[in-house]
């Protein structure tokens, strides 16, 4: 049977038309729909690959630089407290072992060198730690810093160089990532002086019978600057890192990209053969 | 090409080196590694960390110290490879200075080494503790030694460096593989624009091929139409010359039947006069009449020809003619019309108006009061 016997002729025609129109419009609908989606995603990743990396790297070496130069020189490095045979004693040490009295306390003096001249396997100390140390160390780091901050200003000059003449993003990411790790050296190598006061503690619970001979009660040191400096260490080791983990994702993403743009292409001549 | 894979794992194991390293580091400066059984005032173990042991006079501790200089130092030079070889894997990925990217992480191969020289260090101080009756490793408990938490790190960092070797060794031969190819399809290219531009510099322009073919068409129709007009002169003077030679023949021919004519005439009235008794030299008469006659109609053929062959040369000419005939031929319906129209006043009513005559008689009707008439 003919399904143009049951159905008028142009009613037929105008169902085929309709249907036609209905199929049209979807189409178009989720054409447009899919270009607008489109079009989102990729603004927003042209806006991610566009965006150039932070430049003010070089302004917290800076900051960190000046931070640490005010610990080493204006905080006390070292809080020590004891009982003594007259009494109580308690003392702030600045750098170079200085104190705000000036006053030279001999007991303090076995602490940092030990009192044992005839022993079997001879030491200088019991904690790890001389006096000297309190004149070497704040000298290193304070060098240390000066290298940090010089770095940080060569690179705030760049980032500044870099807002008037607009560099390549890429140069501009590997420069920057490459000031970082030298960041990243220098505040390791800080950090490594500096982990002799944190090792100390151990040292000194291990050791503590020792100091006990040498008649000091109730002893508790405390080192404030060379902590304060760890953290500095710590901060800046952390910032530099993800700084140059930052540019690297960056870069990831151009190399997704690019690859994703290759398959494509791949894909289109696989068909085209 | 950048080599995402090779490029994600050596700066995945390159950081991992670099904590690594970090964390040997702080424990070598940080844990006390070995330990001393004092007899003297105090009869106790005395720890030494890494400090105490440099500013010792033990010669044995003294010979330890060194060997941990030596992996602090390849601890260091672990550390700096490593961050060379992780910013090598940022430029590598920039894909700008994708050699110098690679050579940064080939630095990190160096890693291995350093790895097994502390790795070597480290065992060989543990064989001298074990050896030695005053010094014993450092611990906390009774079997956690610090030398062997500071042995971890190492470890792991040799096997991550062998990883690094193995991914970085084989994005090296990748490397250089594709740098090969894109060498040779470089070349290809760079043959394929040579000889495109050495092609186009044959090529001349868009305007100049143009102008040629231009130039080229306009010869061609001059040389065609100098061919035309050539052949028309030649053959013009050459039927000018035809005509002036047979009009030359036909001359004298003429003035010899003009001659002969004469000549008739006045044997015709000696025939007359006389039977003359030369009756074949008048048949031969009557011949070259009939010849000369013959000779006529072939030359006004012939004219009739050249006008039509001249007409063919001129097209339009006969065009214009019929133009000019229909012009002609309009211009005389109008004035015969202007003619045979007439301004007609009614006697009735007065009203003029125009009519055309046809024929000798013609009936007119007036438009406004409608009386009748004729005009002759």
């Amino acid at each position: 049977m003919n399904y143009q016997d049951d159905i008028p002729e142009d009613d037929f025609f105008r169902d085929i038309r309709r249907i036609r129109k209905n199929s049209k419009d979807d189409i178009l609908d989720e054409s447009f729909k899919k270009a607008e989606i489109n079009k989102g995603i990729g603004s927003k990743e042209k806006k991610m690959l566009t965006k150039k990396p932070f430049l003010k790297l070089g302004v917290i070496f800076l900051i960190f630089m000046l931070i640490a130069i005010l610990m080493i020189n204006y905080f006390p490095w070292v809080y020590i407290k004891y009982d003594a045979e007259y009494g109580e004693v308690q003392e702030f040490f600045y750098k170079n072992f200085e104190n705000e009295r000036d006053f030279n306390y001999t007991e303090i003096d076995y602490i940092f060198k030990s009192p044992c001249t005839n022993c079997s396997n001879y030491t200088n100390n019991f904690i790890g730690i001389q006096k000297s140390d309190f004149t070497t160390t704040p000298k290193q780091t304070l060098n240390h810093f000066y290298i940090l901050g010089i770095l940080g200003a060569i690179f705030t000059i760049f980032a500044i160089v870099e807002k008037f003449k607009d560099f390549n993003k890429e140069f501009v990411s590997i420069i920057h990532s490459s000031f970082a790790m030298g960041g990243v050296l220098i505040s390791i190598a800080i950090f490594l002086q500096n982990i002799k006061f944190l090792s100390f503690y151990l040292v000194f619970y291990n050791n503590f019978s020792f100091i006990e001979a040498s008649n000091i009660n109730n002893l508790i040191i405390i080192f404030l600057a060379p902590v304060i400096i760890l953290f500095i260490c710590f901060a800046i080791i952390i910032i530099s890192s993800t700084v140059m983990k930052i540019n690297f994702k960056d870069f990831e993403k151009i190399i997704k990209k690019q690859i994703t743009k290759k398959s494509i292409s791949e894909f289109k001549n696989r068909r085209k053969q | 090409m950048i080599n995402r894979k090779m490029v994600i794992n050596t700066q995945r194991l390159s950081i991992w080196v670099v904590i690594l390293s970090i964390i040997s580091l702080f424990f070598i400066s940080f844990f006390p590694l070995i330990s001393t059984t004092e007899q003297d005032f105090v009869k106790k173990d005395l720890y030494y960390n890494y400090e105490m042991m440099k500013n010792t006079d033990n010669y044995e501790i003294f010979k330890i110290t060194e060997k941990l200089d030596l992996i602090y130092l390849s601890i260091w030079l672990i550390l700096i490879f490593s961050l060379i070889s992780f910013l090598g894997s940022i430029i590598y990925a920039s894909g700008k200075l994708s050699i110098l990217g690679l050579i940064f992480v080939l630095c990190g191969c160096f890693v291995i080494i350093l790895s097994i020289l502390a790795i070597y260090n480290q065992i060989q101080i543990v064989n001298s503790l074990k050896q030695s009756n005053i010094l014993s490793p450092a611990s906390i408990f009774s079997s956690f030694y610090f030398i062997y938490i500071t042995l971890i790190p190492n470890i792991i960092i040799l096997i991550l460096s062998i990883f690094y070797v193995w991914t970085a060794t084989l994005a090296f031969f990748k490397f250089i593989k594709d740098y090969l190819k894109s060498d040779r399809e470089n070349k290809k290219i760079k043959k394929q624009k040579k000889e495109k531009k050495s092609y186009f510099e044959n090529m001349p322009d868009k305007k100049t091929v143009e102008n040629k073919s231009k130039i080229k068409e306009k010869s061609i129709e001059m040389e065609a139409w100098l061919k035309g007009q050539v052949e028309n002169e030649e053959s013009k003077d050459e039927k000018k010359k035809e005509i002036n030679e047979k009009e030359e023949e036909i001359e004298p021919i003429n003035e010899t039947i003009k001659d002969e004519e004469k000549n008739e005439e006045i044997n015709d009235t000696k025939k007359i006069e006389k039977k003359s008794p030369f009756a074949n030299n008048i048949k031969e008469k009557e011949q070259t009449k009939k010849d000369i006659e013959v000779k006529k109609e072939d030359t006004k053929s012939f004219e009739k020809a050249l006008s039509s062959a001249i007409q063919k040369r001129k097209p339009g000419v006969e065009e214009k003619q019929d133009i000019k005939e229909k012009i002609t031929k309009e211009k005389n319906e109008k004035e015969n019309v202007e003619d045979k129209k007439i301004n007609v006043r009614c006697p009735k009513c007065k009203t003029v108006f125009s009519i055309t005559k046809e024929g000798t008689f013609t009936k007119i009707k007036c438009p406004s009061c409608g009386k009748e008439g004729v005009i002759r």
